[in-house]
């Protein structure tokens, strides 16, 4: 095990490390990223102060924390570590310069989330190179309450999310809402992004990423994935199993078709060996929640597969304690799964909340019903893109073709609305790009008008799309426009994440 | 003064004129037709065939006092059998010399100045040769047609259930041109034609579809208020993004309209056209896809802000007779068609802040309005709460009353007068604030 003073070039075995360069470790002060000696600093870079009460902070969940820097002859001889308002103090000096030293270690904290602050004393350089924290630790939001139930979360909140596209130019997949620890997309941009990015939220039912997930795509790629308008996320909601009397008592519990693992032999079945008994599975859920898409799979032994629900209803109920008890309401009857060992995929046309589910239906083959998975999916959010205005806006609030520095009109658009102009309720100084990251522009749903002219001189076209943030963060107004099937490393896919809120989840169709 | 029998041709004063094809009149059933002579009002006259059966009817209701029903009479006319309010009366389409056109065929004053339900049908089967005609409605001036199916609602603070609609007025006086809206939940104007116009100056209804992901109530426009606009024209006014607009309901909303999204390929459902239009049942109310309702079945094709694979095309949705899922060739954003491009604009409202009370006694809730007041026990009900114990968002927005005045102040039910406070005292007032 490591100790203080030694070189450290990678985390140790149940540790994980972060590069200087993550943008959930926030600095205070003049800072100078240093890559003139790439194999002395961790991932090659190593950032920089030299004047006296210049700090950074960062939050982290997790027990234990090290401090990845360099040692030196003429460096900062006093740095503050801060942990949860408790101080620690070192030095940098040493006779030689070796890089990528643990510097500080801190073990057995409580678990939880600590703040961290690192500060200089001195006017000579103090520099982070990386931090290691617990393996199964993570990183939290800076600044913003960091949630993990989408459900929890109040205008100013994040959550963190996951984006895999392992194909430059093509689209990815969202996948770890709430629960993503992975190491996180690079604020400067990736085109085969697999990592964290924030969504925060800005409105009722909408949250917003915190960067650009992905640059070298074009406007055309993303409307033909459907995440220029909307693409609906098909995620599983969770719950706890129930199923009927009749149920197995061996090893054939109703958890077994909930576990997701589509490579087990494990099903649920009931039945006695009756033909034409009634059986059913179910799901009670911690909140009542609206379903409208419910996943079964067979038994996976085709010889099995037809014992399966056949003229199948789906009934609902708020009043259930056990699954078995309750008043039950049909949503949905005369279903039938093929019998194949396959996915059966039943749309219901179902929009009130109900605290549980289940599906009943009559034995079949030697007298049972026997199922391996049950998904059910509550389709309740979507992934699009942001707008950002179709013309410029003028101080009269009208529009103009031509750029009056005002941003863009219509005024409401997502971008001028909530990334340049709201402090989201107080938790934030509005238009910051420690909150926003202006790294890269975003590519916006609209058209921009006929006879549009941008900044330098370019005109608009019917072909042409709008972008937001392009120029920066210091031209965070700026509206611009680029034929839809470009691709930058300059801009690409900033997504907006809609769901329904439980409070109207019975008024939304 | 017009009499029965008598031809009139255009409306007395006193009254209005609604013509046999206005879509507020509904047809249920099979075996209608037109007749189009010229002597007819508007040169057509609606009829249903003398061997149709019984059930085949014209239906319609109406705000209003009094009313005369316009018919073609000639020797193939039988008698019509209206009813109103439930009491039917017969009238005759029946004249043995030559065709007779705009006779006052039946006449009823003195109703109560309330809505009505009205059905036409046979008054008894007859021959395939026979007909009944309907060519015109005449009623009060000051009188209009409803909306012959959907809860029509005046005033938008009581919109609440999918389904509910509320007309408003859309003027556009240039071709080509986006045009203002206006008279929301009071416009009894005569409506813009369901085949749609280039310049409008009438009647439409928003359909209550319900709420976005933000909580606003979103609407869509029950047919294309207009034609002959481009794509661009409706971009250049921020309606392919969406606009706002002030539609006189005050500083507690904020209003605005856009176009729906229709669809980026023949195969996918996952678009507003799809989701409302052609699947929608609005919480039972209607049949999905009902061209009755959502007027999809006649040009011009809708216009929707997406595009397909063409970055210069936009997709549109609706008219073909093979049904409300339609997905026609997306075309030109520059395109000004009177048949292929047609602007049917959805509507988002979002309420502020609104301040609501309810009152709480015992265990049980209450509102004072006098709808839940018993004439019979001379006490007010207590509320069937959908969140169970306590009220939920929604009863709070259905039974939740915006002041505490009427609290304090006389009402009168039936032969009871009272101040509410007095009927629950020793409760307690509930106030929510609603964002």
């Amino acid at each position: 095990m490591a100790i203080v003073g030694q070189q450290l070039t990678a985390p140790e075995s149940g540790w994980r490390r972060y590069d200087n360069t993550d943008s959930r470790i926030k600095y205070t002060g003049t800072w100078s990223t240093t890559t003139s000696v790439p194999s002395r600093y961790f991932n090659s870079t190593i950032i920089s102060t030299s004047l006296v009460n210049d700090y950074c902070e960062f939050k982290f969940y997790g027990a234990k924390f090290r401090l990845i820097s360099w040692y030196d002859s003429n460096i900062s001889t006093s740095v503050d570590v801060i942990i949860d308002d408790v101080t620690y103090n070192f030095s940098l000096y040493n006779a030689t310069t070796i890089g990528q030293i643990l510097v500080f270690e801190k073990l057995n904290l409580t678990l939880g989330v600590h703040k961290v602050k690192i500060k200089n004393n001195t006017t000579k350089v103090m520099s982070i190179d990386a931090i290691d924290i617990d393996s199964t630790g993570y990183l939290a939001h800076p600044i913003l309450n960091q949630i993990s139930d989408i459900n929890s979360m109040q205008i100013g909140d994040c959550i963190p999310c996951r984006y895999t596209a392992t194909t430059s130019g093509a689209a990815g997949y969202f996948s770890e809402l709430g629960s993503c620890i992975k190491d996180e997309i690079p604020v400067t941009g990736s085109a085969t992004p697999d990592g964290l990015f924030n969504l925060i939220k800005t409105a009722k039912g909408t949250l917003i990423a915190d960067r650009v997930i992905q640059t070298n795509i074009s406007w055309d790629v993303l409307n033909a994935t459907k995440y220029i308008e909307g693409m609906r996320i098909t995620e599983c909601v969770d719950g706890i199993a129930f199923a009927s009397p009749n149920t197995a008592t061996d090893d054939k519990t109703p958890n077994k078709a909930f576990d997701r693992d589509l490579s087990d032999t494990g099903n649920w079945y009931c039945g006695t060996g009756v033909l034409s008994q009634e059986g059913y599975l179910g799901y009670i859920f911690n909140n009542p929640k609206v379903i409208r898409e419910i996943w079964l799979r067979p038994h996976n032994n085709t010889t099995y597969s037809s014992e399966c629900f056949k003229n199948f209803t789906v009934e609902g109920s708020n009043d259930t304690t056990t699954g078995r008890d309750g008043t039950w309401i049909n949503i949905s009857s005369g279903l039938n799964m093929t019998g194949i060992v396959q996915f059966d995929v039943f749309k219901l046309n179902n929009e009130t909340p109900y605290k549980a589910i289940r599906i009943k239906g009559l034995t079949q083959g030697r007298g049972y019903i026997q199922i391996s998975e049950c998904y059910m999916f509550s389709n309740d959010k979507i992934i699009r893109s942001l707008s950002g205005g179709c013309a410029y806006i003028d101080a009269n609030g009208d529009l103009s073709l031509t750029d009056k520095l005002l941003g863009a009109w219509p005024i409401n658009n997502d971008w001028d609305k909530y990334i340049v102009n709201s402090d989201l309720r107080g938790k934030i100084v509005k238009g910051d790009d420690n909150i926003w990251h202006f790294n890269l522009g975003c590519l916006c749903k609209e058209t921009p008008v006929n006879s549009m002219v941008r900044y330098d001189n370019v005109t608009s076209s019917n072909a042409k799309r709008i972008m937001r943030g392009i120029l920066g963060k210091t031209n965070i107004l700026k509206t611009y426009f680029d034929i839809s099937n470009v691709t930058s490393t300059g801009y690409g896919f900033r997504p907006v994440l809609n769901y329904i809120e439980s409070d109207i989840a019975s008024e939304v169709i | 003064m017009a009499t029965v029998g008598q031809a009139l041709t255009a409306p007395e004063t006193g009254w209005r004129r609604y013509d046999d094809t206005d879509s507020k009149i509904l047809r249920i059933g099979s075996a209608f037709g037109t007749n189009s002579d010229t002597g007819n009002y508007n040169g057509n006259s609606s009829w249903i065939r003398g061997d149709s059966p019984l059930t085949t009817k014209f239906s319609f209701k109406f705000k209003g006092s009094k009313i005369r029903i316009m018919s073609i009479q000639n020797a193939n006319g039988i008698n019509a059998k209206i009813t109103i309010d439930g009491v039917s009366e017969i009238y005759s389409c029946y004249n043995s010399s030559s065709i007779k056109y705009q006779i006052v065929a039946y006449e009823k004053m003195g109703l109560a100045n309330d809505v009505h339900v009205v059905e036409i049908a046979l008054n008894a089967v007859g021959l395939s040769t026979q007909f009944i005609w309907l060519d015109a409605i005449d009623i009060d001036s000051t009188g209009y047609l409803l909306h012959p199916t959907l809860n029509q609602i005046a005033d938008f603070s009581q919109v609440r259930n999918l389904g509910d609609c509320i007309p408003c007025r859309y003027t556009s006086l240039t071709s080509g041109q986006v045009g203002s809206f206006g008279e929301l939940g009071t416009c009894i104007k005569e409506e813009i034609p369901v085949s749609s116009s280039a310049t409008p100056d009438g009647l439409f209804n928003w359909v209550y579809v319900g709420k976005d992901y933000h909580g606003r109530k979103k609407f869509i426009a029950d047919r294309n208020i207009q034609h002959s606009i481009s794509w661009n024209t409706l971009n250049t006014a921020g309606i392919c993004s969406e606009k706002t607009l002030d539609l006189g309901l005050g500083n507690n909303y904020i209003s605005s309209v856009r176009l729906l999204t229709g669809g980026i390929s023949p195969t996918d459902t996952d678009n507003e056209w799809d989701k409302y239009i052609v699947s929608s049942t609005l919480g039972g109310r209607i049949t999905a896809g009902d061209n009755n309702i959502w007027k999809w079945n006649v040009p011009p094709v809708s216009w929707t802000s997406t595009t397909g694979t063409t970055s210069t095309q936009r997709v549109r949705r609706g008219y073909n007779n093979n049904g409300a899922g339609r997905y026609d060739n997306p075309t030109s954003v520059t395109s000004t068609s009177t048949i292929d491009v047609g602007f049917r604009p959805v509507l988002l409202v979002e309420q502020l802040v609104f301040d609501k009370f309810l009152i709480k006694k015992d265990s049980q809730y209450y509102s004072i309005d006098s709808k839940y007041y018993d004439e019979l026990t001379h006490e007010f009900i207590p509320l069937t709460l959908a969140g169970g114990a306590d009220p939920s968002g929604i009863d709070i927005d259905t039974f939740g009353f915006d002041s505490l005045l009427p609290f304090i102040t006389t009402m009168t039910k039936g032969s009871d007068t009272f101040r509410p406070c007095d009927k629950l005292n020793n409760s307690q007032i509930k106030y929510y604030k609603k964002k």
